[in-house]
Order: structure tokens, then C-alpha cells, then sequence
């Protein structure tokens, strides 16, 4: 969708010295190459890879309830950070935080020993 | 008259024999936990003595003389556990020679004294990342060490050792089919799943306790399927399913009829028609592990720290056992 908000503003934005002509040139013929998951009226999310930020929310192609998997998701929040699956959402269990699960043993339970 | 004397002696012992035999056996499940793994005495679904290790429990692969059970944990620890102490005995890091080393993947071999692990390294060398190929090795169990290796396509996260056939089945992207019977390793064979589009989260299979056979499933688009591998036979089949369903893992029930298949959902699949033919949401929530009893009557399925036990046939929630750990795997001995 941004992709396609940028491509509608540049038709009215002119390039007016070398180095906007040249980031110009640079995206000449670029088309359109992201769609919203839900455009086109078919649900396109890739099954079992998350696309929000909270741990272990993966997308679901179904449209009845549970709308989301992993719920709650603390019951697959260790398992994503021993692993490493979602590092942006979770400790790095693999390389940084070793110890983890010496802190807490259950997230769901425990999660407040987590400092 | 003599003779139905003997015979009758014969049945006698056979009947005692049972009867011992019976009282001895003890099926347990291991939920391989965060710094423990808690026991289940299937019998009676009640928590044994819990066993301390270090690390988070991952896989685990016993060896043929019932005797020990081999864990691996936070990916590069395996841990040996004494079946009659129930306590870890041994631990080989696999982090070595300046080698990080991560275990995805392990399978033992019949001998007890050797496994296969498929391996992800890598060191730093001169302040340089060097990062090794993938690859499927035997170690030895007792220090630690890499026999033989062979190289193998990224994405492995489970392998199947096949002992009447000496091949290794490495899941990933493709199934690829290991030769062991040589001095040497090699690829013997590769059943694609990434052309097909599979899609598929190889992480919670239990061959041994599914009568060898490997059992998962995968997604073409939206579409689910079981894919097997039968460790008895060679045999590789995809069946694909008729109903959406969205699931971790499956289990046969004992005829090998049908399949328990969770997530959210535990559902019942008819082989014959490709069809679910049962379904429950799951109360607790989402499951990842999911285990038989050995006589098929009980399901167990793991969600954090909840084991929800349920009647098979009927899919009644039995017994829900409130753990002190989160888990990943469900593992089933009778000792």
C-alpha cells in the first residue's frame, strides 16, 4: 500500500536537480510489487509467519474463530525464544539469553520473574 | 492325563507371567520442559518426581535397551538420563573446539553408543563469523564427537533413522534420504516438498511411538496434508486432507486407521476418506506436542503448562494436569 501511495505522489512531483533526477532514473519502470494481505478479497498471509508484533501470533488463514493461533501467546512464547523463530519479538535464547529458562519456567505463569 | 497336567502347568505360568508382566510395566510421557522434564504415569495420569536439567528440552530418542533417554536441550546440550534413577547421568555440550554447534534434529542408533544429529555451526575467527554447512552427522554419545558428517541443504529440523534400511530420513524443505550403511554417508535419494510449494513445520513428529512411521503435516497453499515416512518400509506418502484444518501435529491412532492431528483444534482424520471426521476446540488453548497412550484410548496434548488428557473415541476432556514448566515435546516409554 505505501509503495503504491509513493508511485501516486511521484506523477505530481518533478524532479528538479541532478540528484533527484538521478534517485528518479533509478526507479524508472519500477511497478507496483506489494499488495495488502487482503486486497483482491482473498486473504494472501503466508501460513504459519507472524506479521505483528506480539510473540507467537501467527496469521491464520481462516476466517472463524480463533482468529489468530497461538493463543495466549505466552503458551508459545519460550518456545519461539529458545528457538529463535521471531527475534524481534522474543530474548534470543540460542546466543544471548541462555539462562531463561532458569528465570522463568512458564510464561504464562512466571512471566514477572522475567527482569 | 499327564500331558493335560503340563498343559495345564503351562497356562498357569503364562497367566503368572502375564499378570507380572503387567503389574512391572509402566508407561510414562515425558513433557520435555524449561530446566526439568516432568513425568506422567500414564496409568493414573499423575505427575511423577519431575527430573532437573539444564537447558530447554527439545528432542528426544530412547535407546533400544529401554535403559536411557537422550535429550537434547537449548540446542546444543544432549543430556543422558538414567530410565530406572530418572535423573541426568551425562551431558555432552556440542559447542567444542571453538565450534558453536546447534542441534536440530536427532535420532539414535540401535547400537545405544552412537546418534545422528543434524547440526547448524558456526565460530568466530579473527573477529570473522565463519559459518559451516549444514550437516547430518554420527556422533558419539559418550564424548561428544563427529564420527562422519555429511553436508545437507539448509532448513533440516528433523531427522528418522531407519535401522532395517541403514537411511536416514533429513526432514527440511525436502525429505532427503541419507545412506549410512557405508563407510561413508551419501544422499541416496531426495523426495521434494519445496516444488510442490509444501509448506511444512517438522518439529513435532514421534516416529518411535507412532509404529516408525514419521508422521506431519504440511500446507500446499491452504490446503493441509499428512506427510509420512515409514522407517519400517521406505514408503513415503502424502495424503492430502479434504477439510481446512491448521495443525502441529499428528499422531495414528494404534490400527493406523485414523489421525489425531492439534493446534487449536484437535481433530480426528478418517485415513480412507482424507476427511476430519471429529473436531474440538481446545479449551486452554493452542497445543503444540501432541502423544497416545500405547492402547490409543488417551490423547494427550501439551499447550504451556497445561497437558489436556482426552478420551479418544469420544474426544471428552479426561483430566487437564497443571505443569510447572512450558514444553515442547511429549515423549512415551513403557519401561
Amino acid at each position: 500500500m505505501e509503495v503504491y501511495i509513493i508511485m501516486e505522489k511521484k506523477k505530481r512531483i518533478e524532479a528538479l536537480n541532478e540528484k533527484a533526477r538521478a534517485i528518479e532514473a533509478l526507479t524508472g519502470g519500477e511497478k507496483r510489487s506489494v499488495e495488502a494481505l487482503e486486497e483482491g478479497g482473498m486473504l494472501k498471509m503466508p501460513v504459519g509467519c507472524t506479521t505483528v508484533f506480539d510473540t507467537g501470533w501467527e496469521t491464520n488463514p481462516r476466517a472463524t474463530n480463533p482468529v489468530g493461533n497461538c493463543q495466549p501467546s505466552a503458551h508459545d512464547y519460550l518456545g519461539c525464544a529458545g528457538d529463535c523463530w521471531w527475534p524481534a519479538q522474543n530474548p534470543d535464547g540460542l546466543t544471548n539469553y541462555l539462562d531463561l529458562e532458569g528465570v522463568c519456567s512458564s510464561i504464562i505463569r512466571d512471566w514477572r520473574d522475567i527482569k | 492325563m499327564k500331558s493335560k497336567i503340563w498343559f495345564l502347568a503351562g497356562v498357569m505360568t503364562l497367566c503368572l507371567l502375564t499378570v507380572i508382566g503387567r503389574s512391572e510395566a509402566k508407561e510414562l510421557i515425558f513433557n520435555l520442559g524449561y530446566g526439568k522434564i516432568q513425568v506422567i504415569d500414564v496409568a493414573t495420569d499423575e505427575l511423577l518426581p519431575e527430573i532437573t536439567m539444564q537447558g530447554w528440552g527439545r528432542e528426544a530418542s530412547f535407546s533400544a535397551d529401554k535403559k536411557f533417554m537422550y535429550v537434547t536441550a537449548s540446542r546444543h546440550l544432549i543430556h543422558k538420563i538414567d530410565l530406572q534413577q530418572m535423573k541426568v547421568v551425562k551431558t555432552i555440550d556440542m559447542h567444542s573446539g571453538g565450534w558453536q554447534r546447534f542441534v536440530f534434529g536427532m535420532d539414535l542408533v540401535e547400537d545405544g553408543k552412537t546418534a545422528y544429529v543434524h547440526l547448524f555451526s558456526h565460530k568466530t575467527d579473527k573477529g570473522e563469523a565463519v559459518v559451516a554447512p549444514p550437516v547430518v552427522a554420527q556422533i558419539d554419545l559418550e564424548s561428544g564427537k563427529i564420527l562422519r558428517s555429511i553436508e545437507v541443504p539448509i532448513g533440516v529440523c528433523y531427522l528418522a533413522y531407519a535401522k532395517n534400511s541403514q537411511t536416514i530420513y533429513a526432514v527440511g524443505q525436502d525429505v532427503y534420504l541419507i545412506d549410512v550403511a557405508g563407510r561413508e554417508m551419501k544422499i541416496s535419494g531426495t523426495h521434494p516438498m519445496f516444488d510442490k510449494k509444501m509448506n511444512i513445520l517438522p518439529l513435532f513428529s514421534y516416529t518411535a511411538e507412532n509404529n516408525g512411521v514419521a508422521l506431519l503435516p504440511y500446507w500446499i497453499g491452504e490446503a493441509p496434508g499428512l506427510l509420512s515416512i515409514d522407517t519400517n518400509t521406505g514408503k513415503i506418502t502424502e495424503t492430502p486432507i479434504k477439510n481446512p484444518m491448521m495443525v502441529y501435529g499428528a499422531m495414528y491412532s494404534p490400527d493406523m486407521k485414523k489421525a489425531y492431528a492439534n493446534m487449536d483444534e484437535l481433530y480426528v482424520i478418517d485415513l480412507a476418506t482424507q476427511t476430519i471426521t471429529n473436531t474440538e476446540v481446545i479449551p486452554s488453548g493452542t497445543t503444540f506436542s501432541v502423544m497416545t497412550s500405547a492402547d490409543g484410548k488417551k490423547i494427550y496434548l501439551q499447550g504451556g503448562p497445561t497437558i489436556t488428557i482426552y478420551d479418544a473415541e469420544t474426544l471428552k476432556i479426561v483430566k487437564e494436569l497443571k505443569l510447572s514448566t512450558d514444553g515442547m515435546s511429549l515423549r512415551r516409554i513403557t519401561l
